[in-house]
Formats: C-alpha cells, structure tokens, sequence
C-alpha cells in the first residue's frame, strides 16, 4: 500500500505559494512583449494618472501587507492542534480597537487630500496651459464609428486621428446615438459621449507615435468595432497632413450627416476633405425643443447644454 | 410553433444552435421536473409541504433551490462568455454574433445578481434569522410567502425570454439609456429584462420590510439591540438599505417602461428626455445594492471566525458601529459608478472622498476578524476555509476598489477589465463565500445531518483558485487598455493568451462548483451516517444552536430569554440543560396558496405588457385583486399546536438543550 501522505497547514500554503508562482511567470511570458497602455503615458495627463495610481496602489499595500502577515501569522500560531497556552476565549483590547480605527483613517485622510487636489488638478473639462496653440477637435460618436471633425481647419476623419505633439487638444465630444466613451489610454483618461450634451477632454502628447483609441462604454452590436488609432507626429507634419486634408474629395454637410449616421460596423478611415460650419453644435442641438437664433444660436446652447455648467452643483 | 409565434426579431443563424440548446434546456429540464413529480405522485407533496408553505426555513430552502438553478444558467453564460473571448480574434468571429454576446453578458449580470446572490442571501437570512433572535417565524409569514413567489416568478420570467422570443436586453446589466430605449432596442428582451427584475424587485423590497419588522419586533426578551449577534445587525443594515433603494429601482424601471411602451419622453434623447437621470437613479439603488449583498456576507463571517475560534467576538461594538457606518456611506457614493459622465471636479472629488470613506470602516472589521482569531483555538473547518479565501481576495480586490474611488484614476481604468475583475472579485471573493460559509455551517442545523467536511474543503480551495486564475489576467488587461463587453479584439493587441487563461479559471470554478453539487448529492444520499443529533455540531455560541437539528416547526417550544451576547455559550458554560418546564400551545401560521398565485398573476401581467396584449392584463389585475378579496375572507389563517403535542416532540429530543 502506498505511503499516506500527510496534509499539514505547511504543505497547503508551499504548494499554493509555488502553484501561484508559477502562474504569475505564466502570466509574464504571456505579457512580456506587448502594450500596457494605461502604464505607457505618451502625455502629460496619462503620466499624473500613472503616478497617482502608483501612489495609491502603494498607499494600499501598507494596509493589505500587514494584514497578509498577520493573518498568515495568526493561522499557523492559533491553530486548534498547537494548543497555544495564550488561548483567552474572552480576549477584548479596546486600544487595538482604536488602532484599527486609525490606521485606514490614517491612510484615507492622506488619500483623500491627495484625491481632492488631484481631482482639481486633472479634471478632465480644465483647459491645458501651454504657450503652444490649441488644437480644436469636436468628437462624435455614431452608431458603430467616430467622427471627428477639426473646426479649425475645415476638416474631419472617421475612425482616426491625427494630432501634433506637444500642442494641447481640446476635445468637444456628444453623441449621435447611444452613450459612448472616449478614451484613448496612453493620453489620458475617457470621458462620456451622450446625445444631446456637450462634454470635454483636454489632452496633450508629448511624443509621436500610433496610439489606441476606443469607445469605452457599451452602444450596441457594432460596439466593439469602434477602436482607432491615433498619430501623434510633430508640428510640421501635422501642418502638412491638415492642409493636404483639405484636397480631399468627400464633403460632410448638414444634409449628408444621415447617411453617414447610418449604422455600420467595423468602418475603414477615411477623411471628409470639407465640413460644413457649425455641423458639431447642430449634431449636439438637434434634441432641442426650440429653434435656436441662428446668429447667437451657438453660444446659447453650448451654455445650456454643457457638462461644465454643472459645476457649481 | 410557439417559438416563431413569439418571435419579435430575427435570429442570426450563427446563434440558433446555441439558443436552441437553451431552449431545450429550459423547456426540458421543466418538463423533466414535471414529469418527475407526476410519477412519483409528488404533486401534492410538494404543493402542501412546500410551494404553500409559510414556514421561514422551508421558504429559505426554496430560495436557496432557485439561486442554485439560476446559479448553474449563470455560469453557463459565463462559459460562453469566456469560451467567445479566447476565439474570437482577428480573422476569427468566435462563435457567436455581437448582439448575441451582449444577450449573454447581459443575463449574466442580471441573474447572477438578482436571482442568485439575492437568492442566497434570503435564503440564508430566512433560514437562520428567526432562529438566531428566538423568534418562532417572522413578522409577516405570509408576506413572507408572497416575496419568495415574486422572486421566483422574477426567475421564471427571465428564463421565458429564451422560449418566447429568444431575446434578451442586449444593455448591459443595468440597461442603459438610450441604447435600452425603444429606439435602438426595439425588440422585447429589454422588456423581459425590465419585468423580471421589477417583479422579484418588488418581493424583496416586501421582504426588506418584513425583516426589519421581524429584528425590530420579534425578539427574545432580553435580547436587546446591542445583545443582537452581529448577523441580525448586519441583516438589518442591509433590510434598511433595501426598504430605502428598492424604491428607487421600481420607479426607474416604471420610467423606463412608460418610455417603451406608451412614449413618455423621460430618457429619451428627443423630447426633453435625459439619460443621465436615469444614469443618476439606477445607481442610486445599485450601489446601497452591493451593500445589500456584502452585508449580510459580513455578518455570516463575524459568526463563523468567532465560533471556529472558540472566542468572543472582538471588538463588537466596534463591528456594529462600522455596519451603521457602512450603511449610512453607501447612500452618499453611487456616483463614483460615473465620475467619467463630467460633472465637475468638486463633485467628483466628493465622491470619490466618500468612496474611501467606506473603506475605513470595512478595514476595521477585517482587523477584527484577525483578532478574533487571535489568542483563539481555531479549528479550519471549510467555512474558515472560505473566510480565508474572502480575506485575502477582498484585500486585493479592496486595494483596486480605493483605486477606483480616485476620480483621475478612474478616469483610466472605468468600464475596463480592471474594472470588472475588482466587481466580480468583491462579489465572489467577499460576498459568495460568505453565502458559502454561511451554507456551510448552517447545513446541519436546516437540514439535521451534515456535510462532508473533505470535499467542503476542496470545493473552497478550488474555488479560491479559480478565481484568482480567473481575474489576475483581467486586472492585467485592464491595465492593457481592453475594455469590457468585447466581443472581438485584434490579434495584435496580445490578449488572447490572457483570456485562455481566465477561461482556465472558469474551469477551476467549475470543477468547484461541481464538487459542491457532488458534496449536496452525497450529503442527502448519506445522510442517516451523517445525523446531526446533538442540534450543536460546531459548538456554537448564538441561539440557532439551542435548538434541535432540524429545528421543530415552532423553532423554540419556549422561547428563551436572553443575557448575553453568545447567549448559548452562556448557558453552555453554566452547565447545559435547564428544567424543563411546562409547556404552552403555540399558534402557527396556516399554509396559504396566497403568494403562489399572487405571484402568478405578477407573471401573467408582466408577460402581456411585453408583447403587449391587453386583454390577458386585464385578466391579470382582476386576477390581483380577486386572490385580495378571497384572502381576507380567509378566518382561518392560522392553527393551534395543543401543549401536548408540544411535548411529546420536545421530550424525542433526548438530552436537547434550552
């Protein structure tokens, strides 16, 4: 007859240890050459972010190592078969009490500064101050693609974007369908695309590259298609590629948004040469029960219908 | 054939095998059942001792029941769910349509939630509550009864939406608008989804009030609020969350029903209609939501480290102050669920604030958890199995929920898989293994005999590692930037290694799941070796264990008065058995078919406004209002069990205590 082996705590918690092991190198060698986008900041914004999360993930292992150790401590030392000879089945401590009330309050209270500032700090509707110009992109997610459009120069693009480095990106974004989110990773946080409402991300590269886009929130079948890749290249090239834009032959207008609005899926780029003025604020106010002045139109919408007004909340 | 009558959109033929092994699952397994009660002249069995029942431990049985079937459709979505996301890879499409996947997310959520965690925590409560305040039911036995037919009906309904129709929302769980609104939902599933949450909604905002009815007024004298053990507190924190956000959830989805059906314009985009109100109320209630399922999770682990640890609860008054605590933040965070919708960064920042908050208090309990077990003599039975596995997967799942309470930080991980492996891991980790637990060491005392403790183990284990296996790699891909509710993904991102890994752990969860099937089986089959005769087997501390195993129908032949916190133990210590006294007759509750077709009519109503027949509605209300008026011209609610009964079950119990 085989030899029983004998199961003790001890064997439990090597085996588990070295099974853990083991799939954490797993887990390495499926990752190791590929892109951790939210921890590759190519900007400003996205590297704060890294940094705070750093900072809380530290914040939390001064709670979570201890309790392992104790916890681990607790378990080989009390045991029912060591029959500790400090067993006291009544045992209170008030002090220890008070103690695990002040630990994580301890930690919350540093956290919780550091949330309020950063909050401010990062909040996505604040303009970026830089001395270089600002580059206007108004953002509008469609049933299953984006459509952005860059007021300043005349021109948009479906499914991809080009921006300068360096230069602050001021993103205007609504939807003309279901809500969808925007959010490129290695830039910066997402922010909410809703129909009929105006909100805001203010981004910034700081060097070239092709970065991932996505829509982050659920807008239906097509949803999962509406990813795009975003070129950071420098100013000149960027200047270059806008002003050949331009010579593109497809136009978008007030009249031709529907078809484009029309559901598709899995849309290749392509580029809109011309822009009708003013398509962004009609897409936004088109849920509007009034008719709008078309001289001041803008200006009032924009102020009724944007997130930012809620500020004062 | 019913299924092309019912049919409201068509069905992508890549999907029809999958849903047509749904169908035949549901309506086979259904007519199995049937069939089987037929046979073995069941029927009336089961119609007297139980469907009619308003016995609280055979309704918690019922529940338990349900949320082990909706349990087994849960994970059945989760397999395909993993199974699509490690195939579906550039040039591959998997094997399901987008529409289809996000069907099957969709159910997941929702069942899992509604109808097995909220289930399990019923169930739970109905089983040990009574028992543990010396109470002989609870406040509103019929009540009572009505709730479990409303949450079942809930169930029955979501499963119909495979036979009739074959749609389901395809929103998510908590439906958005615009996406759940006519407009781009136009099919039923969104209704199906609507319904079958409103009405097992409705159940247990009834069973919040009857509960906290029951600890506030059913009692054992001398058990006052701070003698209450830290479950019943746990349970009515939670009560209290559910009579307060469950209305709100009734009223939002009657918005959103009134906006699908007769075109109100409240969360439409056209029309003055804001989606973000709706965005707004339905985590108004969903966050006091996790309260609900983690509370009582909490409460189940304060019994069980202090009774395998042969010690008082540490820190008790500590512990109740930090459920109040609890319960009171949950109310003041639900908007941390969006910080990404852009309201301004005072708002933010004060939900995010709020948001940790809440982890100070929970950090407290875990201290006292371990120190409860400190200077303890702890015997690992599987339930401090699974509180080992709950401490070590809440801490971390803990630490990314801190994380996601910063509104920057949010800002780059929301609706990502980082995002979803926190949520389950909370859930499963802090909530599921309570219920676990608690079923784990409440088994003998429902039921009179007792579980295999080996495989119990075993099962915990597994299930510690599948989860693990299964949301390490999410974590990791949320940090790679993959969002939830992909149905597709290129290769070039590098996910697909990740993903096999998480279905590896879907697998370990199986295997888990299927030895504690295996160990439930083995348990009835065995289960004249396995009696528990003493009504004690853990050596407990509270006065669930005073009585016998299984408890008689009364519970407690006199109902004890209580001094002290583990009042049991007390009396245990003081030397076990007291004098027998004489004994009084009780007054039970009669059965009553009362919730049963209550519950029906609830079904019937809710299945014609989806496909929108008016005359069967109509049927329905009259039905409603019919089984009223029968009712209250029912005088015989209730019967008398005569003294002398009383004690001739009390003296079979040889050597019981009390």
């Amino acid at each position: 007859m085989a030899k029983r082996i004998k199961i003790t705590p001890s064997k439990i918690f090597i085996l588990a240890l070295s099974l853990f092991l083991l799939f954490c190198f797993i887990l390495f060698l499926l990752v190791r050459h590929h892109t951790f986008a939210v921890l590759s900041p190519a900007g400003q914004i996205a590297q704060s972010e890294l940094n705070l999360m750093k900072f809380a993930a530290l914040l939390s292992l001064i709670v979570i190592i201890p309790v392992f150790g104790i916890l681990f401590y607790i378990i080989f030392t009390f045991r029912e078969s060591k029959k500790s000879k400090k067993y006291a089945p009544e045992y209170s401590n008030v002090l220890l009490e008070l103690v695990w009330w002040a630990i994580p309050l301890g930690i919350i209270t540093i956290l919780s500064i550091v949330t309020w500032n950063q909050t401010h700090q990062l909040d996505p509707f604040k303009s970026l101050s830089s001395n270089q110009t600002h580059v206007r992109i108004q953002a509008v997610a469609m049933n299953w693609k984006w459509l952005f459009i860059y007021p300043d120069y005349g021109i948009a693009t479906v499914n991809e974007l080009t921006i300068p480095t360096d230069h602050p990106i001021d993103f205007s974004i609504t939807s003309e369908g279901p809500m969808n989110s925007l959010w490129i990773p290695q830039l910066g946080g997402q922010i909410y695309a809703m129909a009929g409402m105006n909100t805001e991300l203010h981004l910034i590269a700081s060097k070239t590259g092709i970065y991932r886009g996505v829509s982050a929130n659920i807008s239906g079948s097509g949803f999962a298609g509406m990813h795009f890749n975003v070129s950071a290249v420098n100013t000149q090239t960027f200047s270059r590629w806008a002003s050949s834009m331009t010579s593109q032959p497809q136009t978008l207008t007030k009249g031709t948004l529907h078809q484009l609005a029309e559901p598709s899926e899995n849309v290749e780029p392509f580029v809109f040469g011309t822009v009708e003025n003013g398509l962004y604020d009609t897409i936004v106010n088109q849920y509007m029960p009034f008719q709008l002045d078309p001289d001041n139109g803008k200006t009032n919408a924009m102020s009724m219908h944007s997130m930012s007004s809620m500020e004062g909340m | 054939m019913i299924i092309s009558l019912f049919s409201s959109t068509s069905v992508p033929s890549t999907d029809r095998l999958v849903l047509f092994f749904g169908q035949a699952m549901v309506v086979g397994a259904a007519l199995l059942i049937a069939l089987a009660l037929v046979y073995f002249k069941k029927v009336g069995w089961l119609w007297k001792n139980w469907l009619t029942s308003l016995d609280h431990k055979k309704i918690g049985i019922m529940y338990l029941v349900v949320a082990g079937v909706m349990l087994l459709r849960g994970l059945a979505d989760t397999v395909l769910l993993r199974f699509q996301q490690a195939t579906s890879v550039g040039a591959s499409q998997g094997i399901i349509s987008s529409n289809h996947y996000q069907q099957i997310f969709t159910a997941h959520g929702t069942m899992m939630i509604f109808f097995v965690a909220m289930g399990l925590v019923f169930g739970i409560i109905n089983l040990i509550l009574p028992l543990q305040i010396g109470s002989r039911d609870v406040a509103f036995p019929l009540l009572n009864n009505l709730s479990f037919w409303m949450y079942a009906a809930g169930a029955i309904l979501i499963n119909l939406s495979l036979v009739f129709g074959g749609e389901f929302a395809a929103t998510g769980w908590l439906a958005y608008p615009p996406l759940s609104e006519l407009q781009f939902s136009p099919g039923v599933g969104v209704d199906y989804w609507i319904w079958s949450i409103q009405i097992a909604g409705i159940g247990t905002l009834l069973s919040g009030i009857n509960f906290i009815t029951t600890i506030l007024t059913k009692r054992a004298p001398g058990m006052s609020m701070m003698k209450m053990p830290v479950f019943v507190w746990s349970v009515l924190a939670a009560m209290t969350l559910v009579a307060a956000a469950f209305p709100i959830l009734t009223v939002t989805l009657v918005l959103l029903t009134l906006d699908r059906t007769i075109g109100t314009h409240f969360f439409t985009t056209a029309g003055g209609g804001n989606a973000m109100m709706y965005v707004n109320l339905i985590w108004a209630w969903g966050h006091p939501e996790v309260y609900i399922l983690i509370l009582p999770a909490f409460g189940i682990y304060s019994e069980i480290v202090a009774t395998f640890s042969r010690k008082r609860l540490f820190g008790y008054t500590s512990m109740v102050y930090a459920i109040l605590a609890i319960t009171g933040l949950s109310f003041v965070v639900w908007l941390h669920h969006f910080f990404t919708m852009g309201a301004g960064a005072n708002v933010n920042a004060f939900f995010g604030i709020m948001t940790m908050v809440i982890a100070i208090p929970t950090g407290l309990k875990v201290f006292n958890w371990l120190f409860t077990m400190y200077r303890g003599r702890i015997n690992f039975a599987s339930p401090m199995i699974w509180f080992i596995g709950f401490v070590i997967t809440f801490s971390i799942g803990g630490a990314a929920g801190v994380m996601l309470g910063v509104p920057p930080i949010d800002f780059q991980l929301h609706n990502t898989l980082f995002l979803v492996a926190h949520f389950h891991t909370m859930i499963i980790g802090g909530a599921l293994f309570g219920y676990f637990a608690g079923i784990a060491y409440w088994f003998p005392k429902v039921f009179g005999f007792k579980l295999d403790e080996k495989l119990g183990k075993i099962a915990a284990y597994l299930w510690i590692a599948g989860l693990i296996c299964a949301f390490t790699p999410l974590y990791i891909l949320g940090l790679m930037g993959a969002t939830r509710r992909l149905d597709h993904y290129d290769a070039s991102l590098g996910w697909q290694g990740l993903f096999i890994v998480a279905g590896v752990g879907v697998v370990i969860i199986l295997a888990g799941v299927a030895v504690q099937f295996m160990m439930f089986y083995l348990a009835i089959k065995n289960r004249k070796k396995n009696l528990d005769t003493t009504g004690d087997p853990w050596n407990g501390r509270t006065l669930e264990w005073s009585t016998t195993s299984p408890a008689p129908v009364y519970n407690f032949a006199i109902i004890p008065t209580v001094s002290d916190r583990d009042e049991f133990f007390r009396r245990k210590q003081l030397g076990g058995i007291l004098p027998r006294r004489k004994y009084a007759a009780i007054v039970m509750p009669n059965n009553s078919s009362f919730g049963f077709f209550m519950a029906g009519w609830a079904l019937m109503f809710a299945f014609s406004v989806i496909w929108h027949y008016p005359p069967t509605m109509i049927v329905a209300l009259l039905g409603v209002i019919g089984t009223f008026i029968v009712r209250t011209f029912d005088d015989t609610t209730t019967h008398i069990i005569p003294a002398a009964e009383i004690e001739a079950i009390e003296n079979k119990r040889a050597g019981a205590l009390v």
